[in-house]
């Protein structure tokens, strides 16, 4: 397959004051064209701004991003936002749509800032609320719109704009068990759809087990990586990758997941206080 | 990217109005105070205007009137010496061009040279100004002015009319004999025996104290002149048309023989004072303007950091530095354009329904009438302060918007999406 996205050496620290706050570490990432990505870490490990520099919405200290071949670390801040507007989708945790806006509209911006006309715009919004199952919701402002239908306009848009790439921070962090499922359900079936790469940041574990290629970030390093083949929206919870992890290793994941599960279903002592 | 910048365009507009009626409505306590101030200021601000306008086109055209006219011809360094020995000796020259100008609603020819009055024991120093009893009611309103007697009658070569402080200076009664002192052009001083026929009470100070109005021909003989006169006063059609008027005789005279003068050049000091309170006008459209542009851009700065993220998100899915910018401007130049309207139309009707009955300043009519005053002042809504005010309201919305505009044109895109 044909690499799409290519960091090579990146570093990124941030400064509080005479504090430097390092979040990049030298990151060498490769991402092959039709892959559904997943950028797992801690908070703080630098998933998001990993994304964010491949996203073109913020600038790396040293290092080179190339995406499609052009490094967009050159480019001017004009230029990125061109760059931005034809070639990425962005979903982001907390939907970001434009709150004036109805859900037909959100995404209908996009295409209009592309140069399309209102009325072929509107069609488009039409077509991608159709895909996302949300059709009937068209008029709706997002405020009218529950988190995961928020979601769905969300990434409604991201995919209007006929990107190659789309760049998912956190897209299920703000939604329940169930419709987080059915999001990443549908980010799948989406994937699916010849061109389209999804690169993600998450800490969901079903976003994890979703992933062709999981790329696991601490103290803004790549500390582990690992690829499976990619997975069909109907085999997502039965085929688990922990299936194909060494024995020992899954031993130790299925414990963790065990505790992790006992602690969703009961509380600690603490956290009943806290509640 | 010009068919994208052309076609978003539409969808900036849109986005700019709906933003802004949506944050009108988002904080409502702040959108009526701002507003309020605006309309407020905007209301004020066209009353004064109007207030200004009104006396000061009553000041011109009092002054203008009553004695001046629109313009007024000379031999060539009359008005700087005064003398009867720079006098215009054809008139007729002058006097035929009149008929060709629509622009020129009438004119009379005048007489003017300083003397001295005296009555029995009293005598003072005047101003003796000879014209055409027909005539200069054509031009001027001075006739009006008359507050005792009668103005000069056709074909009463000794009547004369004196300023009422002049007349009380030397004690002059309607009826009296008064014998005027003047110098010929030649140099010899000569006097003449008139009759208190009536007394002029202008208001003007300046007049009123100086003034000794006679028959032209009777000081053509009396002054050994001939056909000669010293002023050709011209009354247009309208101000506006006094530079047409003058700019029409200097093309048609020799400046060498003539000089042509705009009644604003007659009197420094009433131009002066025009211009000072064309001047005050602007002190205070600009102070106004200054407040709400104050309150216009601390609005934007408290509403731009409320939509920080927002900014962020649409930055991110590509809408340029530029569009945003154009947007927030826009936003900002429709919130004064409301507001200024809304203003505006307030203080019209202010202006309007102050219109009618003006505003009464007779306790102070002696101060106003040395400025040519009517003691009541009648606000005038002009065409020119309308524009004046709407127009640097709107250089007041543009500089309220640059820098909210500019500021969001740098904003940290990742900063701005991480906000919640």
């Amino acid at each position: 397959m044909t690499s799409i996205i290519k960091t090579h050496d990146l570093h990124k620290c941030y400064w509080v004051g005479t504090m430097p706050h390092p979040a990049l570490h030298g990151i060498n990432l490769d991402i092959k064209q039709g892959e559904f990505a997943v950028l797992a870490g801690r908070s703080g490990s630098g998933k998001s701004t990993l994304l964010n520099i491949i996203g073109a919405l913020e600038s790396a200290d040293s290092g080179s991003v190339e995406v499609f071949g052009q490094n967009i670390l050159e480019m001017t801040q004009d230029q990125r936002t061109r760059f931005r507007l034809h070639n990425i989708g962005f979903v982001f945790q907390a939907y970001n749509l434009i709150r004036v806006f109805n859900a037909r509209e959100n995404i209908a911006y996009v295409c209009q800032l592309q140069g399309k006309s209102k009325e072929e715009s509107l069609e488009i919004a039409n077509h991608w609320l159709r895909e996302v199952e949300i059709e009937h919701l068209g008029y709706r402002r997002p405020d009218q719109l529950s988190g995961g239908q928020q979601q769905r306009v969300a990434i409604a848009r991201a995919l209007a704009s006929d990107p190659k790439i789309i760049l998912a921070d956190e897209p299920t962090a703000n939604l329940d068990t169930q419709t987080g499922r059915n999001l990443i359900h549908l980010m799948q079936d989406l994937n699916q759809r010849p061109g389209t790469t999804f690169l993600i940041s998450s800490h969901d574990p079903d976003v994890k087990e979703a992933a062709s290629r999981l790329i696991k970030l601490a103290d803004g390093q790549i500390v582990d990586e690992w690829s499976t083949i990619p997975k069909t929206p109907t085999s997502i919870y039965s085929d688990c990758p922990v299936q194909n992890m060494p024995f020992g290793e899954r031993v130790q994941f299925k414990i963790k997941r065990l505790i992790r599960w006992r602690r969703i279903r009961k509380p600690s002592k603490k956290n009943r206080r806290r509640s | 990217m010009a068919d994208s910048a052309r076609l978003g365009l539409v969808t900036y507009l849109m986005l700019a109005v709906r933003n802004l009626m949506r944050n009108l409505m988002r904080n409502q306590r702040r959108t009526t105070i701002t507003l309020l101030t605006m309309i407020f200021g905007i209301a004020v601000l066209t009353l004064l205007s109007a207030l200004n306008d009104g006396w000061l086109s009553q000041m011109k055209t009092n002054f203008i009137l009553s004695y001046t006219g629109h313009a007024q011809i000379h031999a060539k360094g009359f008005e700087a010496s005064q003398n009867l020995r720079d006098r215009i000796t054809n008139p007729e020259e002058v006097t035929r061009l009149m008929q060709s100008y629509p622009e020129i609603l009438g004119w009379t020819q005048r007489i003017r040279t300083s003397g001295l009055a005296s009555v029995g024991g009293g005598s003072a120093g005047i101003q003796i100004m000879a014209t055409d009893s027909e005539q200069e009611t054509w031009v001027t309103s001075i006739h009006e002015h008359v507050t005792k007697g009668t103005w000069l009658r056709p074909g009463m070569s000794q009547d004369l009319l004196l300023g009422a402080t002049v007349a009380d200076t030397i004690g002059a009664s309607l009826g009296d004999r008064v014998i005027l002192m003047a110098q010929r052009p030649a140099g010899e001083m000569v006097s003449e025996v008139f009759y208190l026929r009536g007394i002029l009470e202008t208001g003007a100070p300046q007049i009123d104290r100086t003034l000794a109005l006679i028959p032209l021909n009777t000081a053509q003989v009396w002054l050994k002149m001939g056909q000669s006169i010293t002023d050709i006063v011209v009354r247009a059609d309208q101000h506006e048309n006094t530079d047409l008027v003058v700019h029409l005789f200097a093309q048609q005279l020799s400046d060498q023989t003539y000089e042509i003068m705009p009644w604003q050049e007659l009197d420094p000091m009433v131009r002066q004072w025009l211009e000072f309170s064309d001047a005050y006008g602007l002190v205070i459209i600009l102070v106004v303007v200054i407040l709400v542009l104050v309150e216009i851009l601390n609005t934007m700065l408290i509403s731009l950091h409320e939509r920080h993220k927002e900014l962020g998100v649409i930055a991110a899915i590509g809408t340029t530095r530029f569009q945003i910018f154009s947007m927030l401007l826009l936003e900002a130049v429709l919130l004064i354009f409301i507001g200024a309207s809304l203003g505006y139309l307030a203080g019209s009707l202010l202006v309007y329904s102050l219109s009618g009955s003006g505003i009464d300043l007779s306790g102070y009519a002696n101060a106003f009438q040395f400025f040519y005053m009517n003691p009541v002042i009648y606000p005038d809504l002009t065409t020119d302060s309308a524009i004046r005010i709407l127009g640097t309201t709107l250089v007041a919305a543009v500089l309220a918007g640059v820098y909210p505009a500019w500021k969001a044109t740098r904003l940290s895109l990742s900063q701005a999406l991480r906000i919640q």
